[in-house]
């Protein structure tokens, strides 16, 4: 069976909701039945036919062609199957998703992986602000899943972030991990200002120098490898090709914080 | 049938369907995990009085277990789910979290689930940390060496135990001799364990007693001292009798081990004074699992 394969036919210029363009949604519809979805073109409804030539046979795997960054909310509530974007996906990527694989060859826009509740997201290039943080409204962000960043990130990741795994190979914006409730985000580049700010329970592992907020947190040597040894053994598990223990060496320091907000939060220094 | 001058009994050996579980101890090194492995498996000879009996599977390599540590893999057998689970919490809290630089995994990712962690979390007295990737939770729990890690859940499956073999031989000395090598031969095998000590058991039973407090008492038959007094299953030149029990994961996995064991017990054969090998039933009313000793054997 070939990929379902979505490859746009005229210039979209206007933000494009793709929410409904996901392998459980699309499981059982015949390419006639897709082509005639209604999709929403900025303020304007439209058939998926008029904006996306439809190929192949196989809805447990979609495949985005020429993907560009106003195609948003891509695989958004996706609870299944696989999807590939070749090329940039725009903002709400990956939102609510709770199961699937999505990976995007180019960049992701703003708020991927929101509220996201399982599954597993690979961006091979960077992404916009609010990485994995919560919708407007909601108590807590990323709810469980994992997401591997392969350049850089924005501004305040994982804020609000209550369980699941980030991995960020680049450098990441201010405001990362903000009032953190669980989960687990690893740094392998700059960590932005104010990290960890309001965070209440958590780990976050920074391979480089880490900014955190004065007075917040409280440091101490730390030599135990901890769990890094879990964190490899589920990357295996995925087919990710990062080896941790040869990338990080061996801890330096464990902060606790933030104190304000009870302290049961930790950041592991690589690089102090 | 005979293996080298060794007389095979037309016989069979009578096993009993158990749940079981495996787990993964791992330590800083081959010492300390061991000392967690040899204690969370003590007094765990038999269900009769034990509850459990457990057993050490095989040494791990780093490479093999999920912290990249030296390991030891377990296997645990119980009559019930419920009390493999509360044997397991037990052990794991009194002989493993206790040990030095521990940690313990699941061996086993199919079957009914059974809670380790997620009730051993509560020692770290809400300071203890959860992790989760993937499918699979861990607890980090703080202890005063650090942290220990243990795997919210492991799985139970049903098992087969009470394989067993009986070596008659003219001495002591040459039932021995015998029966470390038939030992030897099961600890390589994978998916079973021999739960008494040393992998040899000197007093076996029957079913039943002449004190009625009593469910299980000395296997008169086999008891040299005995001859003339009951009716003895020995031969006239025997000495001694040792039995190998085996416990294991699946039958074919005790079929194996049995046949692996005979072997070896027999390579040196009469000789050495190893007269016959035998095995213990109780005409077919306790398992339905019966290993017939020329069957087994080629």
């Amino acid at each position: 069976m070939k990929p379902l394969t979505f490859t746009p036919t005229a210039e979209i210029t206007k933000p494009v909701d793709l929410t409904a363009l996901r392998p459980d949604n699309l499981t059982g519809m015949k390419i006639t039945d897709i082509e005639r979805i209604k999709i929403r073109n900025g303020s304007a409804s439209e058939l998926v036919g008029d904006l996306f030539a439809v190929s192949g046979d196989n809805p447990r795997d979609i495949v985005f062609d020429g993907a560009r960054s106003s195609l948003e909310c891509i695989g958004s509530g996706m609870k299944y199957g696989s999807i590939q974007v070749m090329g940039d996906a725009g903002a709400l990527t990956g939102c609510q998703m709770s199961g699937g694989v999505i990976t995007i060859t180019g960049d992701a826009g703003n708020f991927c992986a929101n509220s996201m509740r399982g599954g597993l997201i690979r961006i091979r290039g960077s992404c916009g602000d609010y990485l994995a943080s919560g919708l407007p409204g909601s108590k807590f962000a990323m709810n469980n899943g994992c997401v591997i960043v392969n350049g850089n990130a924005g501004k305040r990741l994982a804020d609000r972030m209550r369980r699941g795994l980030i991995i960020v190979h680049g450098d990441v914006g201010p405001g990362t991990c903000s009032a953190m409730i669980a989960g687990t985000v690893m740094l392998l580049g700059n960590s932005g200002g104010n990290l960890g700010v309001h965070m209440k329970r958590g780990s976050i592992i920074c391979s480089e120098s880490c900014d955190l907020p004065d007075d917040r947190f409280l440091g101490q040597p730390f030599e135990g490898k901890g769990f890094l040894a879990l964190i490899q053994r589920y990357l295996e598990e995925i087919g990710e090709p990062l080896n941790l223990c040869e990338k990080l060496g061996s801890p330096r320091y464990r902060f606790i914080g933030d104190l304000s907000h009870g302290g049961m939060g930790e950041v592991i220094s690589y690089r102090f | 049938m005979e293996l080298n001058g060794v007389t095979i009994k037309d016989t069979f050996a009578e096993a009993f369907p158990i749940k079981a579980a495996r787990l993964i101890v791992t330590a800083r090194d081959e010492k300390w995990a061991m000392h967690a492995a040899t204690a969370a498996t003590g007094f765990a000879t038999s269900v009769i009085a034990c509850k459990i009996e457990a057993g050490i599977e095989r040494n791990l390599t780093a490479s093999e277990t999920p912290d990249g540590r030296f390991g030891v893999s377990l296997l645990f057998f119980a009559v019930s789910g419920t009390e493999l689970e509360n044997q397991l919490q037990n052990r794991i809290g009194q002989c493993i979290l206790t040990s030095p630089t521990s940690a313990v995994f699941s061996g086993i990712d199919e079957g009914k689930v059974v809670g380790i962690g997620k009730a051993i979390r509560y020692f770290g007295d809400g300071y203890q940390i959860s992790k989760k990737f993937g499918t699979r939770r861990y607890w980090r729990i703080p202890v005063m060496d650090g942290e220990f890690v243990c795997e919210d859940v492991t799985h139970r499956v049903d098992a087969v135990a009470g394989g067993n073999f009986l070596i008659v031989a003219t001495n002591v000395e040459a039932a021995l001799f015998a029966a470390e090598r038939a030992v030897a031969a099961i600890a390589s095998l994978p998916d079973v364990i021999t739960p008494f000590p040393g992998g040899v058991v000197r007093s076996g039973s029957k079913v039943g007693s002449k004190y009625k407090f009593m469910t299980a008492s000395t296997n008169d038959a086999y008891c040299p001292t005995l001859r003339g007094l009951v009716e003895s299953d020995l031969p006239s030149e025997s000495q001694a009798v040792l039995e190998i029990v085996i416990d294991g994961l699946t039958e074919e996995a005790v079929a194996n081990a049995m046949r692996e064991g005979i072997l070896a017990a027999c390579t040196h054969g009469r000789k050495e004074g190893v007269i016959e090998i035998t095995a213990s039933n109780f005409g077919g009313k306790l398992g339905k699992h019966h290993f017939h000793l020329y069957k087994l054997l080629p």
